[in-house]
């Protein structure tokens, strides 16, 4: 993403941060409370941030941020990578639903393809993982999975 | 003194084996495999639940370092302060090397550590008394500065990634008014963020996805294997130990120290130390910083025991757990404990000289062999295990579906960080000194009335204030050096 954007995002959190703790109480007599540390933190973020957005500036990186600068494989690797990201996202939702051994044995087939392993590999692999899984956490060590 | 009996050594290497099967599995860690020993500990004698719980934290401390090498995600916590270097090492010189390094560290940190709390147990315990929350604050930022000196990253993304490490520890009810921040309505936030679920994301999740970004055409590298496993494991190891003998020195010296203060425990000392050794060898001696955090964490369990035996104060959780089968089998710790119980306390001293002496050293060498095979696994066949390792492990924690979702955000989040050069360890040490920083200084505030001239009136807070300034010098100045020396490249 380049690290002038990075910088302006960690400039917008900052700038957040400082916002939303206006909003926490404060010590009986006026003394800063839960406020003072977001907001110290906040004030680094906007410095850091800023820094950041400036010592980039210099360098002229910002300039090389420009539409389109991403080439096709770059997309499809990052697809990838948010299509792992959503899957194990959703993995809390299907926990209940499916089971938590059957999830273990999906996540471990996807995952392992998504990492270019073969289909049968990372079957074998999800199937006898799960197994470990199940026998480690829920028989072993008394996880209520 | 009185030495282990049967029953004692059986539980004792049952406790080592225990200790090393939850110490090498991400999200589990020592003080879990303490507490979860405790219903089995309850039915035992003192003389022998003692020796296994010392053997169980000894050996699951240290069993930490084997996830770092075989996946690249800490076991423990206190693993976690070194992990880039150790995993470095283990692809540059092998896992058998790596583990070596650590385990015998471990086991030289631990004797030091031994010796300290076998010489001056009362003497120091005295000193852990004087420590207010004024000191306690002080150690903090020391740990704090050290860490953004010495990421070897550049001092503005060091800097960043701790801030955004301390911003997620204030999520959740604030210590002073006990007022919940940043929770957006979400019961689930409302006890913050778990470091060791943040911890499985940050360096085990964010290094699936990273492989999946970087593709499966991606050779991996070679790992050097030249060597048999035990001139790997015993010689190269020993001979630079031998070489670094009083690096080892210092650095248990100082975990027993950091280990000793209530509170700190083996975690702290281990980023403590080895933060200062990656500012003092501007992060370009991998096998200097694991020998460091390796030796200041083992050193770090036995410095917690000192103030529990000695005053009945818990250096760290496990002591804490500890304390309590005390109470339970009706054992008054402090200095009726010497008088009354002394062959107790030297079993104890004994426990701990054998854990470190020869447990570490075998447990170890089974353990490098095991990860000598498992590096050996193309890395794409293991991201699977990996990735549904961390989903379970991160849910086994609490039993609680929500830490998977901290975790892959906390995971995705590592991933981006990393892309764009910005140093983890330094998020999880933000994570992890933050919510002390913030009590201590929030308590000491308070009790001075708001008078911040009292952080530097007290002789050990003065001389803990003037030590981070010191190190901040210091760290400016190797900034300094590395921006001459690297000259037009990138110090953002």
């Amino acid at each position: 993403m380049g690290t002038y954007l990075l910088g302006a995002l960690f400039v917008v959190l900052g700038a957040w941060v400082w916002w939303y703790s206006g909003f926490f109480p404060n010590l009986d007599g006026g003394y800063p409370g839960p406020a003072l540390f977001p907001r110290i933190v906040a004030l680094g973020l906007l410095l850091g941030g800023g820094g950041l957005v400036f010592s980039s500036w210099k360098s002229g990186q910002s300039a090389a941020l420009k539409p389109g600068s991403l080439s096709a494989e770059e997309f499809r690797r990052w697809l990838r990578v948010l299509a792992a990201v959503a899957f194990a996202a959703l993995v809390p939702l299907t926990w209940g639903a499916f089971g938590p051994i059957p999830v273990a044995v999906l996540t471990m087939l996807i995952f392992g393809l998504l990492s270019g392993a073969p289909f049968l590999t990372s079957g074998i692999i999800a199937i006898v993982g799960g197994l470990a899984l199940y026998l480690l956490f829920f028989r072993l060590l008394g996880v209520p999975l | 003194m009185n030495g282990f009996g049967f029953e004692s050594l059986v539980a004792f290497l049952l406790g080592a084996v225990y200790g090393a099967f939850f110490g090498s599995i991400p999200g589990l860690t020592a003080t879990l495999a303490v507490a979860l020993f405790v219903p089995v500990a309850f039915f035992l004698d003192p003389a022998v639940a003692l020796p296994a719980m010392i053997a169980i934290a000894a050996v699951a401390i240290f069993a930490g370092d084997v996830a770092s090498v075989v996946a690249r995600m800490p076991g423990t916590p206190a693993s976690a302060a070194y992990v880039d270097e150790i995993v470095e090492l283990a692809q540059k010189k092998g896992p058998a090397y790596a583990l070596g390094i650590s385990a015998w560290s471990s086991a030289f940190g631990g004797a030091v550590g031994t010796a300290v709390l076998v010489v001056g147990a009362s003497g120091l315990a005295a000193l852990a008394t004087r420590f207010s929350s004024f000191e306690f604050f002080w150690i903090a930022v020391l740990g704090l500065t050290a860490g953004v000196l010495a990421s070897g990253a550049p001092p503005l993304k060091s800097l960043l990634s701790l801030l955004f490490g301390v911003l997620l520890a204030t999520v959740g009810i604030d210590p002073t008014l006990g007022f919940p921040r940043f929770y957006f309505g979400n019961p689930n936030l409302l006890g913050g963020v778990n470091y060791i679920v943040a911890m499985i994301g940050l360096f085990g999740f964010a290094e699936v996805l990273d492989f999946i970004h970087r593709g499966s055409n991606l050779k991996a590298k070679p790992v050097v294997q030249k060597q048999t496993l035990r001139r790997q494991y015993f010689n190269a190891p020993l001979r630079f130990i031998w070489k670094e003998r009083w690096q080892v020195l210092r650095s248990a010296l100082l975990g027993t120290f950091i280990g000793f203060l209530p509170g700190a425990g083996a975690d702290i000392a281990a980023w403590v130390s080895s933060s200062l050794e990656k500012l003092r060898s501007r992060n370009t001696n991998p096998d200097r910083v694991v020998l460091t955090g390796s030796a200041s964490n083992n050193s770090g369990i036995a410095g917690a025991w000192i103030p529990a035996l000695s005053l009945g104060i818990p250096g760290d959780t496990i002591t804490a757990i500890v304390l309590g089968i005390f109470l339970i089998k009706g054992i008054t710790p402090g200095p009726l404990l010497f008088q009354q119980q002394i062959q107790l306390v030297w079993q104890i001293y004994l426990a701990f000289a054998v854990a470190s002496v020869i447990l570490l050293p075998l447990v170890g060498f089974f353990m490098a062999g095991l990860a000598t095979v498992v590096s050996r696994i193309p890395s794409r066949l293991l991201m699977g295990p990996i990735a549904a390792l961390s989903v379970v492990g991160a849910y086994a924690i609490n039993n609680n579906l929500f830490d998977v979702w901290v975790m892959v955000a906390m995971g995705f989040l590592g991933f981006f960080l990393k892309k764009n050069g910005f140093p983890l360890a330094q998020l999880v040490l933000g994570l992890v000194l933050g919510p002390i920083i913030e009590q201590n200084f929030m308590v000491s505030a308070i009790k001075s009335r708001w008078d911040l001239m009292a952080f530097f009136d007290r002789p050990l807070a003065l001389f803990l204030m003037i030590l981070t300034l010191v190190v901040l010098w210091w760290g400016l100045r190797m900034q300094r050096f590395l921006t001459v020396t690297l000259g037009g490249k990138d110090r953002t």
